[in-house]
């Protein structure tokens, strides 16, 4: 069913094209919105990477490989916003002493988002793809190779690394979690 | 068990709770008007283009056909410089010669806006110290309001974008700065869809930016919405007037259709507090630059972004802090210039409605 609607596509057939995206981009939204940490950026990724697939689609010669050309125009979308965007940071300082979640396991799970994130935005934009393929998507190291378009060996070191980086930050969760940063436009 | 010892799970069950289960009904919206309005590339133009990612031949599961592309490149410049010598008119290489842009309204009508180069400098184009926001917050004289998703489409957009944006109400015929809130460069695909802010005099007239408002890494270019006319660059544009007295008269009683956000005060602390307190948690080093421009966010709801900050309690606060991080030992392309931005942010829910940075 999905190779024909690609084949129609591939002969400039719109509708063909948009069943394919809606059926695609909800997992496209969700990777490009964990890899950019925005959903501006997403939104922006996966329109780029869409329109690229309308424009390039002719050139894709294997129409069962249409899912992972689309995730890689995503992943490499991603790439593209996260450089395009001129970051600042910010800080929000408690002025007040942590009230949060009154429960000890939300205040826990909070400062484990809290302490990822904090990771996580300190992260390349190639790292974060690495990890959110290999961790989210859940692909095999070849498939999430090909998405990526690195190679096998690129992405266990870069994941490793990435990894690494986030271990690190986790350990840092004794400290009072009074600061909170965001990367951001 | 110390649960820091399984990072993979960790990760995969953050994953799971932080990914959103659907895209926004507008992003499909805004695909498919946009792919509605061209075609796919021929395949031979698809060769030489690659597939977006600058990888023609692997990604798509063919043989790359480099060098066969190479020749036919080559020859076609052979010939068309053979053909214009021949032609007396002599070879002629390099980009179009653009109109000099002037920071006032020109008339001019590009053909297409993408004929202007998409990214890097524009040759030629003096940013007028007027086009972006004062140096501090406090010269903004905002209006931050949530823009409902109908009437976007009162402003003329196709496809609108329910999203948050800026008006400012200035007086009748008054020059008028802007700035872009998504200074994304889209790329040389046509993309139209930038998140703007928009500046609208008292009389309900749009200063700037309609469907059409292509900003550059040196420029801002002003068009009409209508007709898309370019009408000016740099800092000041003529008046564009809003298509439909509907708008016109919605916007009169703004009071009832926006939802006043509270302005954002600055914040109490001193930026050596400030340092201090970033430097206790190996934030920031002694050299650091901090600028104090951003206040207080209070949120009096439960939303879940308020529980993010910490603020479950009506009426606590948090206080938001610009910083310039040049220092920190991160890829040099996650920075860019330190600069002063701005930052609203819903009084009630806590959500970050609007940025910009110059």
């Amino acid at each position: 069913m999905q190779r024909d609607l690609v084949e129609q596509a591939r002969q400039g057939d719109h509708a063909a094209f948009t069943a394919l995206v809606t059926g695609s981009i909800n997992g496209l939204y969700a990777t490009a919105r964990l890899i950019l940490r925005s959903d501006d950026l997403a939104d922006d990724a996966v329109q780029d990477a869409l329109l690229r697939a309308w424009l390039g689609i002719r050139g894709l010669r294997d129409p069962d490989r249409f899912e992972a050309w689309l995730r890689r125009l995503t992943v490499h979308a991603c790439y593209r916003a996260a450089r395009h965007t001129r970051r600042r940071r910010i800080f929000e300082i408690h002025d007040l002493p942590f009230s949060g979640p009154t429960t000890a396991d939300g205040q826990l799970s909070l400062a484990i988002r809290d302490q990822l994130e904090r990771g996580f935005q300190r992260l390349a934009p190639e790292q974060r793809a690495v990890v959110v393929v290999h961790h989210y998507l859940d692909l095999p190291d070849a498939e999430a190779a090909d998405v990526l378009g690195i190679p096998i060996g690129t992405l266990k070191s870069r994941l490793n690394r990435a990894k690494s980086a986030l271990r690190a930050a986790l350990a840092a969760e004794d400290r009072e979690p009074t600061i909170t940063e965001g990367a951001v436009r | 068990m110390n649960h820091r010892d399984d990072v993979d799970r960790t990760l995969e069950a953050w994953f799971r709770a932080d990914a959103p289960s659907t895209a926004p009904r507008h992003v499909l919206d805004a695909v498919v008007a946009e792919t509605g309005r061209h075609g796919p590339r021929p395949s031979w133009l698809v060769s030489l283009r690659g597939d977006g990612m600058g990888t023609p031949a692997l990604v798509l599961g063919r043989p790359a056909r480099p060098l066969v592309l190479l020749a036919l490149l080559g020859a076609l410049i052979v010939g068309l410089i053979g053909g214009s010598l021949l032609a007396g008119g002599g070879p002629r290489f390099g980009l179009a010669v653009l109109p000099t842009p002037t920071a006032q309204p020109t008339g001019y009508v590009p053909p297409e806006p993408t004929l202007f180069p998409f990214g890097g400098a524009l040759p030629g184009v003096d940013v007028p110290a007027g086009l972006n926001p004062g140096t501090t917050a406090a010269s903004w004289e905002r209006h931050v309001a949530a823009l409902l998703a109908e009437n976007v489409r009162q402003l003329g957009w196709e496809v609108g974008l329910p999203k948050i944006s800026a008006i400012r109400l200035l007086p009748p015929g008054a020059t008028y700065t802007t700035t872009l809130v998504d200074g994304l460069d889209h790329g040389a695909t046509g993309f139209t869809a930038e998140r703007l802010s928009w500046a609208i005099d008292a009389q309900g007239t749009m200063l700037t930016c309609g469907t059409r408002c292509a900003v550059f890494a040196a420029g801002t270019f002003f068009f009409d919405d209508a007709s898309e006319a370019l009408l000016a660059t740099g800092a000041s544009g003529s008046t564009s007037p809003i298509p439909g007295v509907e708008f016109r008269s919605w916007l009169r009683s703004y009071d009832q259709t926006f939802r006043p956000v509270a302005d954002v005060p600055k914040g109490a602390l001193s930026q050596a507090a400030i340092r201090a307190r970033m430097q206790a948690v190996g934030e920031v080093t002694a050299a650091t630059s901090v600028d104090a421009i951003y206040g207080t966010v209070t949120c009096t709801g439960l939303s879940q972004t308020c529980q993010d900050r910490g603020l479950a309690q009506p009426g606590q606060t948090r206080e938001i802090w610009w910083i310039g991080l040049p220092e920190i030992v991160l890829p040099a392309e996650a920075f860019g210039a330190p600069g002063t931005a701005w930052y609203s942010f819903d009084a009630v829910t806590g959500e970050e409605l609007l940025s910009a940075v110059p």
